[in-house]
């Protein structure tokens, strides 16, 4: 561990509510965004993420602590002491806990994954909603997600009749 | 905290689930309301999920009787028991197990190529219709004129045309009763066919699906069948001239039958395959499209299925920029360039349909409409 602490860089992430976290630069550069900020050198002292509240941001970071890959100086080291197939069950779990929040925080961790570009943690939070979508009726989807239907009574049928077999 | 029912999901939100359900999804999501449907129909959403597709190999072949599922409604003709022809779609995972788009009667309709999603088909000798299986959408294009009930229409290239938006066919009417032979394009949205001043040369591979790169058509032209085989011919698509360009330097085949060579495209070049020295498969790719430099990239070795086994590979495409795939014998094979070994053979259909399987090629999922939208 003492290499990885030698060589480690920080970098101070600000959320628009005036938090301040301090995250290893492997652990920012899950987002790509954040990556690409650090690539083009935009990020010299501290970057602030705007849209997204301390609260969300601390989630975010958290997800990132525990996806960066363990690689690097000290990679071999890890895998020895356990098994890949090992790990990924555990960061299954990890992230099956991780997305037990109510659907505010949820579309809140949505949107900041999308800003920041953090794939794993999109599909991760986007998963549940996607399924109501494929899976359920057209009144469910509107019930599940809040959704108004604002189409008069003819409007909507001529939609399903232009697409009758997706409705069967 | 708001009460549940009081959280929505946000514009930006909402995309991105959107860019991530299927396409039957996508058409039931835009009943939901109009706004939903204003998000799911917009140029931008439609292109960004496109391009989230991953891309699969789209394959062509004969079924045997029985191998069609009884309950199967995308069935064109499913009364009928006869042989059929499927188009399917292999998508590029561990198991590359096919997945069909559409059963046809080969007796009323003919498949002739793809581009991207999208599908065209001969309805009769006379008309050509685009289907798109994503949204089960069926286009017309307008039929060109013929003047006697002879007259067959042959698509030469099926392409998206970028300045219009539209989907266009170059093809080829020959009307031998009424002295008339002519080239057309048919294009989605257009009421009428416009006939091409510009001639084809000769000899253009018929056989061959063309390859549209760099805003042009390009084809191979058939060894024995032109007073130019020395060269390719390209079609500029704004320009709407015929051009020769240089082939790639395929040593002359022995046998033409099981060495013609076929245009494809690969990461972005153009790149030809040809049987040399079998069972052995060879590409080049133009390096430099204005200079028409073309260079030699690889050489790999086809297996053999059968005894009889002919010799007819050919490269269709490329996956994940490494993954060349080739189909033979009824068969795709998946090499891998950079690892230098043939990866994963997949069986498609039931016979070993030789004459069809020129079809495959990378397919693309696709929600675009088969006509822009007037906005």
């Amino acid at each position: 561990m003492a290499t990885r602490e030698a060589g480690k860089k920080m970098i101070m992430l600000k959320s628009p509510d005036g938090m301040e976290f301090e995250v290893e630069e492997a652990v920012a550069m899950e987002s790509q965004t954040i990556r690409k900020m650090i690539e083009d050198d935009c990020a010299d002292t501290a970057i602030l993420i705007p849209n997204i509240n301390s609260k969300i941001l601390s989630r975010v970071i958290e997800y990132c602590n525990k996806h960066v890959p363990t690689t690097g100086a000290t990679g071999a080291a890890a895998s020895d002491t356990v098994a890949p197939a090992a790990l990924a069950e555990d960061l299954k779990i990890w992230d099956a806990e991780f997305i037990k929040v109510n659907r505010a925080t949820r579309f809140d961790l949505i949107q900041a994954a999308s800003y920041l570009n953090i794939k794993g943690l999109l599909d991760l939070t986007s998963q549940t909603t996607i399924d109501t979508i494929s899976d359920n009726s057209l009144e469910e989807i509107r019930s599940f997600l809040s959704t108004k239907n604002d189409y008069l009574p003819e409007e909507e049928q001529t939609i399903r009749r232009e697409n009758q077999w997706a409705f069967q | 905290m708001l009460p549940p029912e009081e959280i929505t999901l946000n514009d930006d939100v909402l995309t991105e689930i959107l860019l991530r359900v299927p396409p039957k999804s996508i058409l039931r999501a835009r009943a939901v309301s109009k706004h939903w449907r204003h998000i799911a129909t917009r140029p931008c959403f439609l292109t960004a999920y496109a391009l989230r597709r991953q891309p699969e190999i789209v394959a062509f072949f004969r079924l045997d009787q029985g191998d069609e599922p009884a309950d199967d409604k995308s069935s064109t003709n499913s009364k009928y028991n006869k042989i059929k022809k499927a188009v399917c779609a292999i998508p590029f995972d561990d198991d590359l197990e096919g997945r069909p788009l559409l059963y046809y009667d080969p007796t009323t309709m003919l498949f002739r190529g793809f581009c991207y999603g999208l599908l065209l088909f001969n309805r009769g000798c006379d008309s050509l219709l685009i289907w798109n299986p994503a949204t089960r959408q069926v286009g017309p294009l307008p039929s060109p004129p013929m003047a006697s009930s002879r007259a067959s229409v042959q698509p030469f290239c099926f392409y998206y045309h970028r300045p219009s938006g539209r989907y266009r066919v170059l093809c080829h009417v020959d009307d031998i009763p009424a002295d008339d032979t002519a080239n057309y394009i048919l294009s989605t949205g257009a009421a009428e066919p416009r006939r091409l001043g510009d001639t084809m040369p000769d000899g253009v591979l018929r056989e061959s699906s063309a390859v549209t790169l760099h805003g042009s058509l390009h084809w191979l032209i058939h060894p024995a069948k032109s007073c130019n085989p020395d060269k390719m011919v390209a079609f500029d698509t704004v320009s709407e001239k015929f051009r020769t360009m240089a082939p790639p330097p395929v040593p002359a085949a022995d046998s033409l039958i099981y060495k013609t060579p076929h245009l494809f495209e690969m990461n972005g070049a153009l790149a030809v395959s040809a049987m040399r020295d079998a069972p052995h498969m060879e590409v080049w790719t133009l390096e430099d499209y204005n200079q028409e430099r073309w260079a030699w990239r690889l050489r790999i070795g086809i297996p053999q299925y059968r005894i009889c086994s002919p010799f007819t590979a050919s490269a269709i495409g490329v996956l994940e920029v490494n993954m060349l795939v080739v189909q033979h014998d009824g068969r795709v094979m998946l090499h891998d360039m950079a690892g230098k070994r043939n990866h994963r053979t997949v069986k498609v259909g039931t016979t070993g349909d030789i004459s069809t399987v020129w079809r495959h090629g990378i397919y693309m999922e696709s929600l675009v409409p088969l006509t822009p939208s007037p906005s």
